[in-house]
């Protein structure tokens, strides 16, 4: 007895997507390697625009300016084929975060799943084979190309994980690369066209979009997806733990703000286009010390860096750096590589510092404290005279703690990161001022108060010097056009300080103090008055 | 308590073994020499290693670094790639018109 239902003829018929795509593949196969043989024939500008959303985390997006270059099919007069799969470029074979491909207009573009991607991948490689040996491609090599691009018809995907995928890949360029002579294999890996083929295949796919490209006609795409940053560090010479010692000190440099922070990202496109273009927009609060795009060789067989990366465009202390580059793949630069056995790699190598607005209010801060308690000393071994022990007194002395939660960076995680050490160093000016104030309210030995104000107050002076040089590296950082503007939030700061240094030294009796405190304060209001009619001067 | 006597009496036996057998170092030996030791003189040496450390420091990099999910394409011979697309578009104009293919 049959467990099959009888066949009914002229009954519901159900044509699923895979069955309707199937007869169109070998054409957006054989249509792919040729848009993929010449991408900056047909590919005029590509811009790439980077965010950085947190401390790990950016926002790569990419606009792809293109004419969709005309395929007339001789044997019929004037049809044009339409390009239904179009290639964007080549992915590596890995998840994808947020992907998200879209037109002119707005309106989302479908993306080719890695099942429906593997049987054009494979078909691409039988139709490469053919042409290039003018044979008929026998099954075992099909079978190999389906292994090699992960394509296993029949097969659920959650059968073969993506490690065993990968490793099945490897194994298929093995069989090319290992090949005994005389045979098809190695007739196969022989051919430089054929081998590139499959070394681009086995560890990387092809990103189709579908949709309805008319032949002559320039579009522009837009894809963005997310990638984070891994760390990645070297130190020339040291081995473990003193490796792991100078990476943390290093750390801890960059976040006092005394060196600026680097980081970076690959920018294979560099090569994929008439130009290329990219944008990298500093977060609120930092400025780009300096930004590069590199290409640097490598070797084709270990992957191994070869000599000095090579300097494409670099620009300097700017909000938002924009670098650029064009016919970056002459064919005459391309054969000196294959020759060499070499490929080219691109990078962005970019540093951030933070803005001397952010910086300057430390700077005050731990000035202003430092002032209070070396003012005190001088006055103390000058004029002889003591602070007042008493509970205004220490109020006043510790003025400078209380500005503590006026310097606060905003809420980008990189920033913030940034800002860790000198936070620290906020952190450190308050608690050195509540501690002077702490030894006006309790009675102590003679001679213990001025010792702990010495020592509190060279302890002052470090944290001052760290921010002063915090704050000279971020003036060199900052951009011409912008320094204006962040000069006078410094001349605020600093009048700020002295009022508040003038208020904190008016602890002590000496009439001297008053005077400046009085001097200090008509000066700040005069200043800010100034400040203030000139504002409305210059309201329309 | 008696095991440690026992212990230090292997010591000792052990010492005496290896003296008598020829070893160069024995626990007193060290001891002397240790005692012979004298204030080393300024050796200009441990200053420049002291700079290499530092130079060292400096040259400790690290970073944090973003991939692209872009591929990367492999050099090609531009006029043999033109030479197989032309071959891969009349194979697929061919097979197109015998109707292999849609």
């Amino acid at each position: 007895m049959s467990a099959n239902p009888p066949k009914r003829a002229g009954g519901p018929r159900v044509e699923w997507p895979a069955q309707r795509d199937a007869p169109s593949l070998p054409r957006a196969a054989a249509l792919a390697l040729v848009l993929l043989n010449a991408e900056s024939r047909w590919i005029h500008r590509r811009v790439e625009s980077i965010d950085f959303l947190d401390e790990v985390r950016l926002r790569r997006r990419m606009s792809i300016d293109f004419t969709t270059p005309s395929f007339r099919d001789p044997t019929a007069v004037d049809e044009v084929l339409s390009i239904e799969f179009l290639p964007l470029m080549v992915i590596k074979r890995e998840p994808l975060n947020s992907l998200d491909v879209r037109d002119e207009t707005g309106s989302a573009l479908p993306v080719l799943t890695r099942d429906q991607n593997a049987p054009i991948a494979s078909l691409l490689l039988q139709t490469a084979a053919r042409s290039l040996r003018r044979k008929r491609v026998v099954s075992e090599i099909r079978e190999l190309f389906d292994e090699l691009v992960g394509n296993f018809p029949g097969v659920e995907a959650a059968a073969i994980g993506d490690e065993e995928r990968s490793l099945r890949s490897q194994i298929a360029l093995a069989r090319f690369r290992f090949a005994t002579r005389r045979t098809s294999l190695h007739d196969l890996w022989e051919r430089p066209q054929m081998q590139r083929w499959l070394q681009e295949l086995s560890d990387q796919f092809i990103l189709f979009v579908r949709g309805d490209f008319e032949a002559g006609k320039r579009r522009v795409l837009k894809l963005s997806y997310e990638t984070t940053l891994d760390q990645t560090w070297t130190s020339l010479g040291f081995s473990f733990p003193f490796r792991w010692l100078a990476f943390k000190l290093r750390k801890a440099v960059e976040a006092l703000g005394l060196i600026p922070y680097s980081t970076g990202f690959a920018t294979p496109s560099l090569f994929d286009a008439e130009s290329y273009h990219v944008e990298v927009l500093a977060p609120d609060q930092l400025i780009v010390a300096s930004a590069k795009l590199t290409r640097q060789s490598k070797s084709r067989e270990t992957g191994e860096k070869i000599g000095p990366p090579r300097i494409v465009d670099e620009q300097r202390s700017r909000d938002r750096v924009h670098l650029y580059a064009s016919g970056t793949t002459p064919s005459a630069a391309q054969d000196a590589l294959l020759e060499a056995g070499e490929y080219e790699d691109a990078q962005v190598e970019i540093s951030f510092a933070l803005r001397m607005t952010l910086v300057a209010p430390v700077l005050a801060l731990s000035g202003l404290t430092t002032g209070v308690l070396g003012g005190g000393l001088l006055l103390h071994y000058t004029h002889r005279t003591h602070p007042l022990a008493d509970a205004s007194a220490a109020l006043i002395v510790a003025v400078p703690g209380l500005f503590a939660g006026w310097v606060a960076p905003g809420g980008h995680r990189l920033v913030q990161r940034l800002f860790k050490g000198l936070r620290l160093l906020v952190f450190f000016s308050a608690l050195v001022s509540f501690l002077a104030a702490a030894t006006l309210v309790v009675r102590l030995p003679a001679g213990w108060r001025s010792a702990t104000w010495q020592g509190l107050a060279i302890a002052s002076a470090v944290t001052t010097l760290i921010a002063t040089l915090a704050f000279i590296r971020s003036w060199l950082c900052s951009p011409s056009a912008s320094k204006g503007h962040q000069v006078e939030v410094f001349w605020a700061s600093v009048a700020s300080a002295a009022v508040a240094l003038a208020l904190g030294l008016s602890a002590f009796p000496v009439w001297e103090t008053w005077l400046a405190f009085a001097v200090v304060v008509l000066v700040a209001m005069l200043i800010g008055g100034r400040r203030s009619l000139r504002g409305w001067e210059n309201e329309p | 308590m008696l095991k440690k006597k026992r212990s230090v009496a292997k010591g000792v036996k052990a010492a005496k073994t290896s003296r008598a057998k020829g070893a160069t170092v024995a626990i007193s030996d060290v001891a002397k020499s240790d005692v012979k030791t004298s204030v080393p003189k300024f050796d200009p040496s441990g200053v420049t290693d002291h700079l290499r450390l530092v130079s060292r420091l400096e040259d400790t990099t690290y970073s944090l670094f973003g991939d692209s999910a872009e591929g990367i394409r492999l050099p090609s011979n531009q006029k043999q790639a033109d030479e197989l697309s032309e071959a891969v578009l009349e194979d697929y104009f061919a097979d197109r018109h015998a109707g292999r293919v849609s």
